[in-house]
């Protein structure tokens, strides 16, 4: 549901009295864009290789672990303050935010009990629930309910609403501008009309549903058309990811009133000939993230912006046959903010105590989380999360 | 139905009179889950044969038409997956066993492979045509050719898997995805399975037991220690309890939609064990049962991007020009051939999202559109049989009069504006 101005006075008008809670969210909301912090998740699906992505140039058990696809010593990217961790050569544009100290590299990052399905692996990265059975909600799609008038979500991407954004609050998915240049045609008003029209009558069940879906999807088109309009400063790379953080970009600058953005870049299953698909990928996901950075940050909206990058495991330390990596658990997370304080956190990789071939993790996943729940949306992390997680003091 | 049956008896046949009556509502509920959409004839047909005899009767084997073996011919010919993708759904369309293909898509789902991979299309349409061909037969041998698939070896690594370096990638998926469910297995049931399927190659374009890659050596499954190769890992994953359970369940959540509990999970493990495997009398038991027309069943499924855009090309008797249905039912989010992941497509609520919705809502408009190369629809067959038709031809169950004045009333005598209404309805989008 999106709310406006209006709203937030309907809410307010006399003979109603709020709970102080949402009072006080509503003062936030009032006080304007400035308390506003956002959040944009980007999935990197099928388990993107840490140990290729963020390089343990000075450790010997590396290189002895992937004759054919460690990246030479020569060719890792330095990060600045550390003599013993690179990065991937595709990945200059990071290299740069981390110098600036935009980006926080976070280690290791990962869960107990360690699943190496995709499947399972995602969805407890999305419930931040290492022993989830059955239905259960996301992580985002609680934070959402928690704070129904200050938080709203917005889903970038092609393929279903992410499981993390499972919940009580509808939360919309837009796949590209074309279904919504249909409408804004002359034509358009008519079929919008008859949009409205089938929509109209309330329903239980499952048509009930599927009409409050309708109806909010048109009240966010118009919205969305409006920020997509406004051209940005800088080039994003010409790629699916590339399009989807151009959108995100237009919207956290827009002031499109969505807090939690999602989106996300598929092909990190990399099982054979890896080298030249995972160069590929990173590549363009740098060159995105960047892009997205420097347009915030010339829209003067860095400060109030987080992107968190994650993948739902990393891979086995050792090659296999193929040229390729199996499934692995414990892989390095990104932050990139106006607002953190830039490093390299964690313990380097230990390649040498490993858990059925795989790198153990270091930090749980869920410190992560709980640090941008507290931080950006003053959410009580210890309830949502279901346990206590120290936050990393990431945050300027 | 009445709450205090059991599992059993809620998978008993449906007796017309006492359980409800046999009527166009019902023969077209059956229509719409084991075929797409419910045009009048195929309701008539299933009038005609009846509650118990019309599932097994839809699912028979028919010879091809002259139509369907020419566009098979040329769209192999070409070999592009958006041809083949053109072939299935047009088959879908205007073939003579719907209820074929629409099992044929429960496997292309189950057994999810994706061409972005395989980058085949022929060896993808190999595949599909193995679906329709022993989709209805026995569970067995099903998954015995679909072991040997190339297709399916591509997608999951098959040449990457060899003595002394094993590619867990289609053990895996065979025990999470195809045969067993996540907790039935090990993660050293895989490797060890991992192992006995090294050398199920594919070469040129055909399965090839490379004996060379072959390991030879004990391996211990499921708690059990032998020289096995894959063929005994196959029957070692059939004969497990979890197996029938876990096919029954998921076939059950296809066709008929209502929860499944622990009692009924067993009673439909039971009604796979009873059929001897044998997929068509058991889809059959499925949909000719008490709880398949009880009204919590009915229009409880989330139509697919098939069932939703065939469905409604069927009911109006429209035709739909080359690769327009793929390319719609792509934007719908299924995109045929290239399933999202090896899990195939995320189901029920997760078909909609404002994207999906969106891109059926422009399917709609197109219906009504001016572009006569994308859908062709007989409007002036429509107009003759007016409005009173058209409701009932998609919802033969009756529709709340106030949404059908609404509709009457927007559209304003134009029917082209009403059946863009009420394919946009969000009663449609439950089949």
């Amino acid at each position: 549901m999106i709310f406006t101005r209006r709203d937030f006075l309907k809410l307010s008008g006399p003979g109603l009295t709020l709970a102080p809670a949402l009072l006080l969210e509503a003062a936030e909301k009032a006080a304007g864009a400035a308390g506003n912090q956002r959040l944009v998740v980007v999935q990197l699906t099928g388990g993107n290789d840490g140990l290729n992505t963020v390089i343990p140039f000075e450790d010997d058990s590396y290189y002895r672990s992937r004759p054919a696809l460690a990246i030479p010593k020569a060719r890792v990217l330095r990060l600045e303050g550390s003599s013993e961790m690179g990065l991937h050569p595709s990945l200059a544009g990071l290299q740069e935010l981390h110098k600036e100290g935009h980006l926080a590299i976070i280690q290791g990052a990962g869960y107990p009990g360690p699943d190496r399905s995709h499947f399972r692996s995602m969805d407890i990265w999305h419930t931040a629930n290492p022993s989830i059975a059955g239905e259960e909600k996301g992580w985002l799609g609680k934070a959402l309910e928690q704070k129904p008038a200050a938080l709203s979500g917005i889903h970038i991407g092609s393929e279903s609403l992410p499981l993390a954004f499972n919940g009580e609050r509808h939360v919309a998915s837009i796949q590209n501008l074309d279904f919504i240049e249909l409408l804004s045609g002359s034509k358009g008003a008519r079929l919008k009309k008859i949009m409205r029209a089938v929509n109209a009558e309330p329903r239980t069940r499952g048509p009930g549903y599927i009409r409050g879906l309708a109806n909010e999807t048109l009240d966010t088109l118009d919205q969305i058309l409006k920020v997509s309009q406004e051209p940005p400063p800088v080039e994003y790379p010409d790629s699916e990811l590339g399009r989807q953080m151009k959108l995100a970009g237009q919207m956290v600058s827009g002031g499109y009133p969505a807090r939690i953005l999602y989106l996300g870049q598929r092909g990190y299953d990399t099982h054979a000939r890896q080298s030249n698909a995972h160069t590929s990928l990173l590549g363009d996901l740098s060159g995105a993230l960047t892009a997205f950075y420097r347009h915030v940050e010339k829209t003067g909206v860095a400060e109030r912006v987080t992107v968190m990058v994650f993948s739902e495991f990393g891979r086995r330390v050792k090659e296999n046959a193929s040229l390729g990596t199996d499934h692995g658990c414990a892989a390095p997370m990104f932050l990139l903010s106006g607002k953190i304080k830039g490093c390299l956190r964690g313990p380097n990789p230990d390649l040498t105590n490993l858990d059925r071939g795989d790198l153990r993790f270091t930090i749980d996943f869920r410190r992560v989380y709980a640090t941008l729940l507290e931080e950006l949306f003053r959410i009580d992390s210890k309830k949502l999360l279901g346990g206590n997680f120290d936050k990393l003091g990431l945050f300027t | 139905m009445s709450a205090n049956l059991t599992a059993r008896e809620r998978l008993e046949p449906f007796r017309p009179g006492k359980d409800g009556p046999w009527d166009y509502a019902a023969a077209a509920h059956l229509a719409r889950r084991q075929a797409f959409g419910a045009p009048r004839e195929l309701v008539e047909k299933i009038l005609e044969l009846g509650p118990r005899a019309a599932p097994g009767a839809l699912l028979e084997e028919l010879d091809e038409t002259p139509e369907m073996e020419a566009v098979a011919d040329s769209q192999r010919r070409i070999g592009s997956t958006e041809a083949v993708q053109t072939w299935w759904t047009h088959r879908m369309l205007r073939g003579n066993c719907p209820a074929r293909d629409k099992l044929a898509l429960f496997w292309h789902d189950h057994f999810a492979t994706s061409d972005t991979k395989v980058k085949d299309a022929r060896l993808m349409m190999d595949q599909v045509q193995l679906f329709i061909r022993q989709g209805a037969g026995h569970f067995h041998a099903l998954l015995q050719s679909i072991a040997r698939d190339p297709a399916i070896l591509i997608w999951l690594d098959g040449n990457s898997n060899r003595k002394g370096k094993p590619n867990e990638n289609f053990a895996r998926e065979l025990m999470e995805l195809f045969s067993l469910g996540v907790g039935n297995y090990t993660e050293e049931d895989i490797k060890e399975a991992a192992r006995a399927f090294t050398g199920w190659h594919v070469k040129d374009r055909k399965f090839w037991f490379n004996k060379r890659a072959h390991d030879t050596g004990s391996k211990t499954i499921f708690g059990t220690t032998g020289n096995f190769d894959g063929t005994d890992v196959l029957l070692a994953c059939l004969e497990k309890q979890a197996c029938g359970e876990f096919i029954a369940e998921k076939l059950f959540n296809y066709y008929v939609g209502t929860p499944v509990d622990g009692e009924l999970r067993k009673a439909l493990g039971e009604l796979y064990h009873a059929n001897l495997h044998s997929l068509s009398p058991l889809v059959g038991q499925m949909l000719s049962s008490r709880e398949f027309y009880s009204a919590p069943a009915r229009r409880a499924i989330l139509s697919s991007p098939a069932d939703f855009a065939i469905g409604t090309l069927r009911n109006l008797g429209a035709t739909a020009g080359a690769a327009h249905l793929p390319e719609e039912m792509s934007r719908m989010g299924m995109d045929l051939l290239r399933p999202p992941s090896v899990k195939g497509w995320q189901k029920g609520k997760s078909w909609l999202n404002s994207n999906t919705l969106l891109s059926r809502y422009r399917f709609a408009s197109m219906l009504g559109g001016a572009d006569e190369n994308s859908f062709r629809v007989p409007w002036g067959k429509l107009r003759k049989e007016g409005p009173n038709r058209l409701f009932k031809l998609f919802f033969p169950g009756g529709l709340d009069e106030k949404i059908r004045k609404v509709i009457l009333e927007e559209a304003g005598g134009d029917l082209k504006l009403m059946v863009t209404a009420i394919v946009e309805l969000p009663e449609h989008q439950y089949i």
